[in-house]
């Protein structure tokens, strides 16, 4: 029995000294990226609008998760021949500061809206700042605002 | 056991659950299982202009789950990682417990979910969850010579996660020739149909070499953070559960090893893709091998005094 106990202490003790190196590897692997108003956001998209999304692979993910709806990025690239072209036009759609740029690659997609949230993006070629600038010009509009992220679509007149 | 419960319930503390390894990808197709009662036919990544092939059987049970529950599939497949930690340490427990006596079944379990590299892979939403378990398992019914059981583990693991099929399948190969064990190779053809036929289902093809990751040779490369997050004392203990594998002839968990090393390298065979994701499964051969190690150094230890 006396054996069995000291079997079980050292046991415990090789947790306790585990413990600080578990935390140090797991816990960046939990976080969850996106921003609580991404979230909400995601929830707004589910209730009212889809379509295939302009976003990076967090935020196409979450649209995703929980609205169901397609994202130009993000998911399994194994099916798709054209999913590094995607990537790196997704890429150059969140850093251009070119509104034209940007609507070319929208119609070349046919994509429905865009995701800018208040964070970095990563669109499969490094984290980047998206270059919201152009979203100003008349030919986008915002169909969604809350302070950490606006949805837009192509104006009407466009 | 509780730890592996109490550490895997971070799963479930942030907003949503954590989204690293397109977990939210998977999610958002058992939401649509959920909600459509099908499985979608085209998927949602990478603009969803492609067929759905991904293996089927993680997005059904945790969709089985969801509806059963009515929970939100966000919180269901949170949920998920905890019962199916739960799963994998009784798992990883009756592997060891058939090399080493349920000490080393025990140890085995302790050393996992001390294991960094393995918690990492299991304390996420995805399909690794179920295709963990589901490679222990097929190898505890291997070694257990149950052909039934064996041959369901194996085509679940097959229908449930591609790299883990891979690894499993490796396995059962290199223990079919070791062993010469007919069930092992029976298990073995039966993952392979399984797998086939679903890709022949999905997508018409049977052609796994045009898929971009293979394709284009998505890998990461293994560095020292790599094996460091294997676990200090699996790494110490794991040369002691190899000697005693060849010695008591273990060729179950020979094999084990062997193809999870010849796959984590597979740039020796001059192939050189999935380095990092395979990798993973070294460490769980590392970690049953420690614990294997481990509960001989306490036998060692209990017969000197």
């Amino acid at each position: 029995m006396k054996k069995e106990i000291i079997a079980v202490l050292v046991l415990l003790a090789m947790a306790w000294l585990s413990m600080p190196q578990l935390d140090h590897h797991v816990e960046p692997w939990l976080d969850t990226v996106v921003l609580p108003g991404e979230v909400e956001a995601a929830r707004w998209v589910k209730n009212n609008v889809d379509g295939l999304f302009l976003a990076g692979i967090f935020g196409g993910e979450l649209v995703m998760g929980i609205a169901s709806q397609p994202s130009l990025v993000g998911g399994d690239w194994a099916a798709n021949i054209n999913s590094p072209k995607q990537m790196s036009d997704m890429d150059e759609f969140y850093k251009t500061d070119s509104a034209d740029k940007a609507e070319e690659i929208w119609r070349n997609y046919n994509a429905s809206y865009a995701w800018f949230p208040a964070r970095q993006v990563y669109a499969g070629y490094g984290w980047i700042g998206a270059n919201e600038e152009k979203m100003s010009d008349p030919r986008f509009e915002v169909v969604y605002t809350n302070p950490e992220v606006r949805v837009y679509k192509l104006s009407e007149s466009t | 056991m509780l730890f592996g419960i109490w550490y895997r319930l971070k799963a479930l503390e942030g907003l949503v659950h954590p989204t690293y390894g397109n977990t939210m990808y998977h999610t958002g197709i058992i939401r649509a299982i959920v909600e459509t009662g099908f499985m979608p036919v085209y998927d949602l990544s990478y603009g969803g202009f492609t067929k759905s092939f991904y293996v089927p059987a993680y997005r059904l049970f945790t969709a089985s789950v969801s509806s059963l529950s009515g929970t939100d599939p966000i919180v269901s497949a949170g949920l998920m990682v905890v019962a199916l930690g739960a799963v994998s340490i009784c798992a990883i427990y009756l592997l060891g417990k058939e090399f080493g006596g349920p000490w080393a079944g025990a140890c085995c379990a302790i050393l996992f979910v001390l294991s960094p590299e393995l918690t990492i892979y299991t304390i996420r939403p995805f399909p690794e969850v179920l295709g963990v378990p589901m490679l222990l398992l097929a190898l505890y019914f291997v070694k257990k010579q149950d052909l039934g059981m064996a041959v369901l583990a194996s085509v679940l693991t097959a229908l449930t996660h591609q790299t883990s099929a891979a690894v499993l399948g490796s396995v059962l190969l290199v223990y079919s020739v070791l062993a010469r064990d007919k069930k092992a190779a029976v298990a073995l053809l039966s993952m392979f149909v399984a797998y086939f036929a679903w890709q022949l289902y999905a997508l018409n093809s049977l052609d796994i070499f045009s898929m971009r990751q293979i394709a284009l040779k998505e890998s990461g490369k293994i560095t020292l953070m790599h094996v460091e997050r294997i676990g200090l004392f699996a790494l110490l203990a794991a040369p002691i559960g190899a000697i005693k594998a060849v010695k008591k002839r273990h060729w179950l968990l020979a094999s084990f090893a062997i193809a999870a090393l010849l796959l984590a390298k597979n740039e020796w065979l001059g192939i050189g893709i999935f380095n990092d994701r395979l990798f993973t499964f070294l460490a769980l051969a590392v970690v049953v091998l420690g614990g294997v190690g481990l509960a001989e150094l306490g036998k060692m230890w209990g017969e000197a005094k």
